[in-house]
């Protein structure tokens, strides 16, 4: 068994594919996210930034000239309307935009050009000459404003394109423009497309009823959160990354030898599970201890939050590992790699956005946050993010053994779905 | 010591394996015989209890080695027809990693790994990792790793399937010094005739699932003791004469073969005369005539019609 695990670590450690994902990827993005949203400033860190295109439909002194007629037209009276178009003139959310996008810390990961229409910068994204597009529409400054000052309801959306949606470049984009939109307690509805079509399966509509505030008494950094977040998320990775390998030590027949050495089938699993969990942990322990040593993130810790937070990641790397077999067996039992590859590519992202892996869930919805907590990711999240409140671990007990549940139950299906007989 | 008994495997709608019986004496090398699809690699999962057969059974000294199976898969070992290994490692950890599971430990898994490292010619290799090695070098490693454990029993599916002659000979050597010095009982499996007329002291025909002929190289050959071969080259192919020559009445069998044609036929006949009649009535150039014992290559042809690799 302790071989088995030994080269299964050996092997994953050797595969740079394998550490990108597991390791630099989350550790890319928690650098860019928790930077986008604090206020830290780094030169150390280097990758290329990409281009986007910014498009305002509307210049502000129009959406000014817009909101002035309108307020005339419903009859307010001029006095009023001259303090409102001042105060408008302070705020103008288009031009927040270009701030956003023209800040230090942003300009660091992308360069933003400015295009005068939608068109253009639709053929500029077709090209592959600009990673997004975000698009300003005409009105959006004056329902902004309306939202603001008149605290009127109102739909006011952002568009962004993107040429892939699932590149890291998007994540960063749609990070950064939750960022915006919850400065400014927006209502934001981020369109994404693909190669120019719309594609409404990934069309979401996010309110921001509130700011949200996680805390009372500690308010937690965009470090923390992100660290957290991308924590969850990218050690979910870990079980397709090692199921794909079982796969293949089944179709390469490295299986059918290892059975006839002797290795029963259930140790076999046995050895996945704990590749799994054993994996996961070590690679949670290096995203935070990486994070707080570069960024600070849980610096000034207590020793006992740290043993907490090791017993929280060890139940949420039991569950991962309890993946792991379990997409073993399927892969085995089904001869093919496809639900690895569907965990990995679908069930990972759907998990991570409602366990809230990119933006707290609970400015969405309650019972949003409710579903996000029976996934093993939100779960945990929402552990991590109770300790750092100030939560004792008995709090948090009745989510771990949630997860621990999980795991059980995940177990069970994979020893019966295991394939005993046919071993070759 | 160890036999199949009426053994059959069918998947879904294929019969791979059809009532098989073949058996194995301790200290034989016996060869295992057929073309793609045969139904070789099946029946080798079936005996090395990878695979439950649908019907019939593999029996080790005597008992069930499906019930028994770590009995049997203690002295045993196989070396699959792909390379089995953790192409990331090199061969020296693919070595002591298989080493352990097989349960040896310390300075005996050290010694092991080094002894087998020579046999198999790898020693200044191992540290290398396996997907940077040669199709013959990963040949080699993968019936290395076999041999860690000292097995009694060598099965082996295709071991030199896409190699240089170079290395396939070096393996062929390898393997018969395992059987002739170390008494190892070998189960060889090929689809090259000549590999198995080498190496082994019996062999078995297989075909379509079915065992169709079997016995020692000499005794299969007298299948065909009462014909003989006769290769003859031409000058251009000629289809009329290929005709005229199967519709000759004492004609068996007439194949194409490099440039030319192999005609079998009972012994004894005086074809020969009658053959250079025959191109001459057909405007055929004979080049040249030649009568050959036959070879299992023949056997095959003789039992179904078709060359080994058809
Ligand atoms: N898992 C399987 N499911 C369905 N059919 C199978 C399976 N394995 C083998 N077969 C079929 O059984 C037959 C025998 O296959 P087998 O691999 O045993 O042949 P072989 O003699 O080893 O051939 P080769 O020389 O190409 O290795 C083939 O027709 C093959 O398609
Ligand atoms: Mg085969």
């Amino acid at each position: 068994m302790f071989e088995l695990i030994k080269k299964d670590s050996l092997i994953l450690s050797r595969s740079r594919s394998d550490l990108t994902e597991l390791l630099f990827m989350p550790f890319i993005l928690i650098a860019i996210l928790g930077l986008a949203l604090g206020n830290l400033t780094m030169t150390e860190f280097n990758i290329n930034a990409f281009p986007v295109a910014v498009v305002h439909e509307q210049t502000t002194a129009e959406s000014l000239n817009n909101w002035e007629s309108e307020l005339e037209e419903r009859g307010v009276p001029s006095e009023g309307v001259r303090a409102l178009v001042a105060q408008a003139e302070d705020v103008a959310p288009g031009e927040q935009v270009d701030y956003l996008f023209n800040s230090e810390e942003i300009q660091e990961w992308m360069t933003v050009e400015e295009y005068s229409s939608a068109e253009a910068a639709q053929a500029a994204l077709d090209d592959g000459d600009i990673s997004g597009v975000i698009i300003i529409p005409e009105g959006f400054n004056e329902a902004v404003w309306s939202a603001l000052f008149l605290e009127e309801e109102g739909t006011h959306a952002l568009t962004l394109e993107v040429q892939n949606v699932e590149s890291v470049t998007t994540d960063i984009l749609r990070s950064v423009l939750t960022t915006y939109a919850n400065q400014f307690n927006l209502e934001a509805s981020i369109a994404i497309a693909t190669e120019g079509e719309a594609d409404t399966a990934n069309q979401q509509e996010e309110s921001y009823g509130e700011v949200t505030n996680l805390t009372a008494a500690d308010p937690i950094t965009s470090f923390q959160y992100y660290t957290i977040g991308m924590g969850a998320m990218f050690a979910l990775h870990t079980a397709p990354a090692l199921a794909s390998r079982a796969f293949l030590e089944k179709k390469q027949h490295v299986f059918g030898r290892l059975m006839i050495s002797g290795t029963k089938p259930l140790t076999y699993l046995g050895s996945k599970l704990v590749s799994g969990t054993l994996i996961t942990f070590i690679q949670l322990g290096i995203l935070f201890g990486l994070s707080t040593l570069i960024f600070g993130t849980f610096r000034g810790y207590a020793l006992n939050f740290w043993i907490d937070l090791s017993i929280v990641s060890f139940a949420f790397s039991l569950v991962v590992g309890s993946i792991t077999s379990l997409l073993t067996s399927i892969s085995l039992y089904s001869d093919s790699n496809t639900s690895s590859s569907f965990f990995g590519g679908i069930i990972v992202t759907l998990f991570a956005f409602i366990g809230g892996s990119f933006t707290p869930v609970e400015q969405f919805s309650e019972s949003l946050r409710a579903l996000g907590n029976w996934t093993p990711n939100g779960a945990m999240m929402t552990s991590y993010l109770q300790l750092m409140q100030g939560f004792s671990l008995t709090e948090v007990a009745p989510l771990i053994i949630r997860v621990i549940g999980m795991t059980a139950v995940l177990l069970v299906t994979s020893v019966v779905l295991f394939p005993k007989r046919r071993l070759d | 010591m160890l036999e199949t008994k009426d053994l059959t495997k069918v998947f879904k709608k294929t019969t791979a394996v059809n009532q098989v019986n073949i058996y194995l004496e301790k200290g034989e090398s016996v060869g295992l015989l057929g073309p793609n699809g045969a139904g070789k690699s099946t029946t080798i999962s079936m005996i090395s209890t990878l695979l439950p057969p649908t019907s019939g059974e593999v029996r080790f000294n005597g008992e069930d080695a499906l019930k028994h199976s770590q009995r049997l898969r203690k002295v045993m070992g196989v070396v699959p027809q792909e390379i089995a290994l953790y192409e990331e490692l090199s061969a020296y950890e693919n070595m002591r990693f298989f080493g352990k599971v097989y349960g040896l430990r310390g300075k005996e898994l050290e010694t092991r790994v080094q002894d087998v490292l020579e046999l198999i010619g790898l020693t200044d290799r191992k540290k290398d990792a396996i997907n940077t090695y040669s199709g013959g070098m990963k040949r080699r490693i993968n019936i290395g790793v076999t041999l860690l454990h000292e097995p009694e029993i060598l099965i082996m599916d295709e071991p030199t399937v896409g190699i240089d002659p170079q290395s396939r000979n070096y393996i062929l050597d390898m393997i018969r010094t395992l059987n002739r010095e170390k008494d190892i009982t070998v189960l060889y499996t090929s689809h090259y005739m000549e590999e198995v007329e080498k190496l082994c002291d019996r062999v078995y025909i297989m075909d379509h699932g079915e065992i169709i002929a079997s016995g020692t190289n000499e005794e299969l050959k007298s299948i065909l003791s009462n014909e003989e071969t006769i290769q003859i080259h031409v000058h251009t192919l000629s289809p009329a004469f290929r005709d005229t020559l199967s519709k000759h009445g004492s004609v068996r069998k007439v194949t194409e073969e490099g440039q030319g044609y192999k005609v079998i036929a009972p012994k004894g006949e005086d074809l020969l005369g009658e053959v250079f009649e025959l191109a001459k009535q057909t405007k055929t150039k004979i080049t040249g005539v030649a009568i050959q014992t036959p070879t299992l290559e023949d056997v095959f042809l003789h039992l179904t019609g078709r060359t080994l690799r058809d």
